[in-house]
């Protein structure tokens, strides 16, 4: 049979039971979405002409390239302002306005029609904006002669990081990888890793 | 007292089975399968296809069908005949009339080498969505083969997911993907489709931030391509662009304008698909295969795919309401689909043709 005072004693080791069980479980979950992702279909080799994205502050952007020069890859002066600052352009909520200038007389509806119209203009821009950037991809392997696009994001470090590298010969996908950080990484030591990991070491 | 429970009683069961009766079995009603060849030895299958479809349909589905004279009778009530060819605006009204919630019709025509092909329409009335497939494939001399090779698609299409597939989409095959997943989570749907043996493209993936969201995926809901399509019905007749002579010039130079536009993007928005098809084959030296739609829910457990095979520049597979309960939900709607990809798809009628063997 239980006293009073073991009853009294027993309170905080249940409450640091329940507590563990519950860090963990935010732990658990947490972690479900940092879960690390790698896959390497083809090595990007050292000595190969690479084009480097990366988004993060400049410092940091800096940091990486020389840290891809340092691994001996031929970095590409590549101004990704240019190709990535579309968002202007990829808005054409212009349209949207025509379609509901255009509208019943009275009620003040919008054409459903001209909604639909809307919708398919969108979805060719959609086409049309993944055409050209093929095109663009096509343009930076003949002209500058780069073997590899290398996108990485930097921007939340601290939690994870993520990049990727697409073959420019093949338009192909070669290698992805989601990197949570861990204790005593910093951006340096998460771009060696990234170097390292698409290099296949 | 007892009279008074015998009334109340008895108006009970009148109630629930009206309410059984305005609620029992969805009606699936058929037209014809309007013969193309020009050739009239061919006319008897505007009738006998249909009249097929609908008994397959019932046969393994708990589902009342109209075969195309009992929908003849039921319009002559209205004044009207079954035609042979609806325009996309005209069904919701022919649905209304005829009680059915899905109405099915098209066309076929002979082709070389002894095959044939069967265009078909599902209108679903509820939804005002209209699904079109083609099929091509051998004119078989027993015709319950070409029948069950339509009707799978049908079925499948009728059922929760409203799925179609075309083909298998092997793995070692090129494909452009599009979502609205962001960041990190993004590289798990590559994962998943690389680890598999397929080949992911520069399709959104050469992009740090991706732009499609999901106002702009759900768009993709809704794919027409020349030979199939999925989509919602308007109809422009009923939205007039109002004009007179109070209308000054202006007002007809925009009314013009809004008509072209309608013209070029949405009456002919099959022949835009195909033109961007066949510039983007171009854009990527004709290696890729495929371009497909995900579109992930706000907690990523629930999807829809859309892919359009860009060599044969057509809708060739889609799924409705993919969900999952993985702890990581957007490999585990990846993983399911990806199976569901290269599956056999499961012909209902053998299971029948087991039993009735038995």
């Amino acid at each position: 049979m239980l006293h009073t005072r073991d009853i009294n004693m027993m309170k905080p080791i249940r409450y640091k039971s329940t507590a563990l069980v519950l860090t963990g479980m935010i732990v658990l979950f947490s972690c479900s979405s940092k879960q690390p992702v790698r896959v390497l279909r083809q090595k990007v080799s050292p000595g190969s002409s690479v084009a480097v994205i990366v988004d993060g502050p400049n410092n940091i952007k800096n940091v990486v390239l020389s840290r891809f020069m340092r691994y001996k890859y031929r970095v590409v002066a590549f101004n990704a302002a240019d190709m990535y600052s579309m968002k202007d352009v990829f808005d054409i909520s212009d349209f949207k306005k025509v379609s509901h200038t255009v509208a019943r007389e009275g009620d003040g509806r919008s054409l459903a029609s001209m909604e639909r119209t809307f919708d398919n203009v969108y979805k060719l821009h959609v086409y049309n904006f993944e055409i050209n950037k093929a095109e663009t991809l096509r343009e930076i392997r003949r002209n500058w002669n780069v073997n590899y696009l290398i996108l990485l994001e930097l921007k939340d470090w601290e939690e994870v990081s993520w990049g990727r590298a697409i073959n420019l010969d093949t338009f192909e996908l070669i290698w992805v990888e989601n990197y949570p950080a861990r204790y005593n990484d910093d951006p340096v030591t998460i771009v060696d890793h990234f170097i390292r990991s698409m290099t296949g070491r | 007292m007892n009279y008074k429970f015998c009334f109340l009683f008895c108006t009970f069961i009148t109630t629930l089975l009206f309410s059984t009766v305005s609620h029992g079995r969805p009606v699936v009603a058929f037209g014809y399968l309007s013969n193309e060849s020009g050739q009239v030895d061919y006319n008897y299958i505007e009738t006998v296809f249909p009249s097929s479809f609908a008994s397959s349909l019932q046969a393994i589905q708990d589902v009342q069908v109209l075969k195309p004279a009992r929908v003849n009778a039921i319009l002559y009530k209205y004044g009207e005949t079954l035609k042979k060819d609806y325009s996309p605006a005209e069904l919701p009204e022919l649905a209304e009339k005829i009680q059915s919630n899905v109405f099915v019709y098209g066309k076929f025509m002979p082709l070389e080498g002894n095959r044939i092909k069967i265009i078909l329409h599902l209108f679903v009335r509820d939804s005002r969505e209209l699904f079109t497939f083609t099929d091509i494939g051998r004119m078989e001399t027993r015709i319950f083969r070409i029948v069950d090779r339509v009707s799978i698609k049908m079925v499948n299409f009728l059922g929760e997911n409203s799925r179609y597939r075309a083909d298998p989409i092997p793995p070692g095959s090129r494909i452009g993907l599009f979502s609205n997943l962001k960041g990190p989570e993004v590289n798990r749907l590559y994962m998943a489709f690389m680890k598999k043996n397929y080949h992911v493209l520069s399709v959104q993936s050469a992009d740090l931030h991706n732009i499609v969201d999901d106002m702009i995926i759900d768009k993709f809901r809704y794919i027409r391509t020349e030979n199939s399509s999925y989509r919602d019905i308007e109809d422009i007749r009923i939205d007039p662009l109002l004009t007179g002579t109070w209308a000054g010039k202006g007002h007809a130079a925009a009314l013009d304008s809004v008509k072209r536009m309608y013209n070029v993007y949405n009456r002919d928005y099959e022949q835009k698909v195909t033109d961007a098809m066949k510039r983007m084959s171009k854009a990527f030296n004709n290696g890729i295969d495929y371009l497909m739609f995900i579109g992930f829910s706000g907690s990523r457990n629930a999807a829809w795919v859309r892919c359009i095979d860009v060599r044969s520049r057509d809708l060739v597979w889609m799924e409705t309401r993919v969900i999952t309960d993985e702890d990581e939900p957007v490999s585990g709607i990846v993983q399911g689909l990806i199976h569901r990809m290269t599956a056999e798809i499961r012909n209902p009628f053998d299971s029948r043709k087991e039993v009735l063997k038995k």
